[in-house]
């Protein structure tokens, strides 16, 4: 046996060197690079024949997993290398295992241990060689040439350093591989999970079609035959029918109101989103004009400075802005005269806006019944509305990532509060 | 000629529903629109008689209605498929048709334009305001509108 450290011309290993380099970079599966590996190895150092070899799962023997040749002379040989198993110590490449560092030999210097695989086949004089690709003292395959060239001085170095390159870069690859199979597994189950979300969002867009269309006709045959009832027999009725039938139109008119306000909030998961930066101040001025169209005189009593933007979908945010106006118009109407204030407070990474007024308030032991649909915390006759502008409200927001929140006492004012995007972690 | 003007049909009502059709007839007649109306209850039957096929074989396809009423939720053939068959049509693609329906779904309002509906009116459910928008369109379309010279 010999340590390799003879005399030879650089120009083979500078060649195998750059080829191996592009080889690597090239990224290939990595059954394929050692393919490449080892026929680069044929072409710059004119190997005969090259094959890798790695250890079973037990780390007992090695298998020869891949082979190139020049030539067809060696598919004998390829059978007969697959059929074979050497352990540790055993033949050449069970010694480069073992040692854990290159080696090589010819028939002439020890042909004793000279794989008597190649035997048949070779010349006198031609050379073997094996070398451990590894990383991290893990042996994780072992390279096995022939040559008929000699060896130069630098071969021993220059296959350990080849070896530990491979090594590095394979046993990085077989970690990436390892997340890509698990980035794989993760897609296919959100995309499960997508179609089974599709799935149920078609089925309640089916549901509010049915609501949208079926729901509303009855009610306008109930509103229509009232008021007919009303037109052609108004003689006939007493005045408190008249007024029984007046109740029925209103609640009848209530509960279309009711079912588009439910198609509304229903609409808004399937609404576009369009998050960008948004000027809060415009669009809650925009908002107070619409709050205030019926009552224009009643904008005064709202005070909104300059605000900071936010980063959200401009329409769904002005919807926030319209609702929490309109309702602390809505609940502050009586006092005298009635105050509306919006702020916006910087805390730590977030903007915190919040519109106050100085309205009828609410118990907060309610509080947690705020945002429910239908959910209200006044009598109808004393303030109107179906109980869902606030749900709409809180779902836009959490659609956003941020947070809405309510501080108040009864009779003495609400402060509604928001964030428009997530928090830090903190 | 009486018997010709008879036959004359200024509105066709395709309407399944018997209470929104006394509402409709009701809102018509209340803008005096209600003289010339002939009703279908399914979109088969609609088509049928525009076409004058099947139950209506002897009438003059020439005598188009000025305007059609639409309803979207029909039975047999649904009215989204009545509308595309009447734009699809040269000898009916020119009636203007106006869907009236209960339905505020964005996708059948994209849908009907892109059929080539002329109106899309959502049917309120206040009977005062589903006079009005009865009567508004009846005079647009019976009225105001000037449609083009049909050949038969």
């Amino acid at each position: 046996m010999l340590k390799l450290t003879e005399n030879q011309s650089p120009s083979p290993q500078l060649r195998t060197q750059q080829v191996v380099t592009r080889v690597l970079a090239e990224v290939l599966p990595p059954t394929e690079t050692i393919r490449e590996v080892l026929q680069s190895l044929l072409t710059t150092e004119g190997w005969e024949f090259a094959a890798y070899w790695e250890p079973d799962t037990d780390q007992e023997f090695l298998r020869c997993s891949l082979t190139q040749a020049q030539g067809n002379d060696w598919d004998r040989h390829r059978l007969r290398l697959q059929a074979s198993a050497p352990r540790r110590g055993e033949e050449l490449v069970g010694q480069a295992w073992s040692r854990m560092a290159p080696l090589g030999e010819t028939l002439k210097t020890n042909p004793a241990t000279f794989p008597d695989r190649f035997a048949a086949q070779v010349p006198d004089g031609a050379w073997a060689w094996a070398f451990p690709v590894a990383h991290a003292n893990e042996v994780l395959g072992i390279i096995e040439g022939l040559s008929s060239a000699p060896p130069s001085d630098t071969a021993g170095p220059f296959w350990t350093e080849l070896g530990q390159v491979l090594g590095r870069y394979l046993s990085r690859r077989q970690v990436s591989g390892d997340s890509a199979g698990l980035v794989t597994e993760l897609e296919r189950r959100l995309q499960d999970r997508s179609e089974a979300l599709n799935e149920a969002t078609r089925e309640l867009e089916s549901f509010s079609y049915s609501v949208s269309h079926d729901l509303r006709s009855p009610l306008r045959a109930i509103d229509g035959f009232s008021q007919a009832l009303v037109e052609d027999f108004a003689a006939q009725l007493p005045e408190e029918a008249r007024r029984d039938l007046d109740i029925i139109r209103a609640e009848t008119r209530r509960m279309g109101q009711l079912i588009d306000d439910l198609l509304t909030f229903s609409r808004l998961s399937r609404a576009p989103f369009n998050p960008q930066p948004v000027d809060m101040t415009g669009l809650a001025q925009s908002a107070l004009g619409e709050a205030t169209r019926a009552h224009p005189e009643r904008a005064q009593f709202v005070r909104l400075p300059a605000l900071p933007p936010a980063h959200g979908d401009a329409a769904l945010l002005r919807q926030v802005w319209f609702q929490l106006l309109t309702n602390a118009l809505k609940f502050s109407g009586r006092q005298n005269p009635p105050a509306i204030l919006i702020r916006a407070e910087t805390r730590g990474p977030q903007v915190v806006y919040s519109v106050r007024d100085n309205g009828v308030g609410f118990d907060m032991q309610y509080a947690h019944k705020l945002f429910g649909v239908f959910q209200r915390l006044h009598r109808a006759e004393e303030f109107p509305g179906t109980g869902v502008g606030l749900a709409i409200t809180q779902r836009i927001i959490h659609r956003h990532g941020g947070k809405i929140w309510a501080e108040a006492a009864a009779n003495q004012g609400a402060t509604f509060f928001f964030t428009v995007n997530p928090g830090s972690p903190s | 000629m009486p018997a010709a003007l008879a036959e004359m049909v200024e509105i066709l009502l395709v309407e399944d529903n018997p209470n929104d059709l006394a509402l409709t007839t009701r809102a018509l007649e209340r803008a005096r629109l209600a003289n010339h109306i002939k009703v279908c209850r399914d979109g088969a039957e609609a088509l049928e008689f525009l076409f004058a096929t099947g139950t209506f074989a002897g009438r003059d396809p020439g005598n188009a209605p000025k305007v059609i009423l639409l309803d979207l939720k029909l039975p047999k053939v649904d009215g989204l498929e009545v509308l595309r068959r009447i734009k699809a049509d040269p000898r009916t693609n020119s009636i203007p048709v106006v869907v009236l329906t209960s339905s505020q779904e964005q996708s059948d309002v994209v849908e009907s334009y892109q059929l080539g509906v002329n109106s899309y009116i959502v049917k309120p459910v206040n009977f005062e305001r589903f006079i009005a928008a009865v009567g508004d369109l009846g005079m647009y379309w019976l009225l105001l509108n000037q449609p083009p010279r049909l050949q038969s």
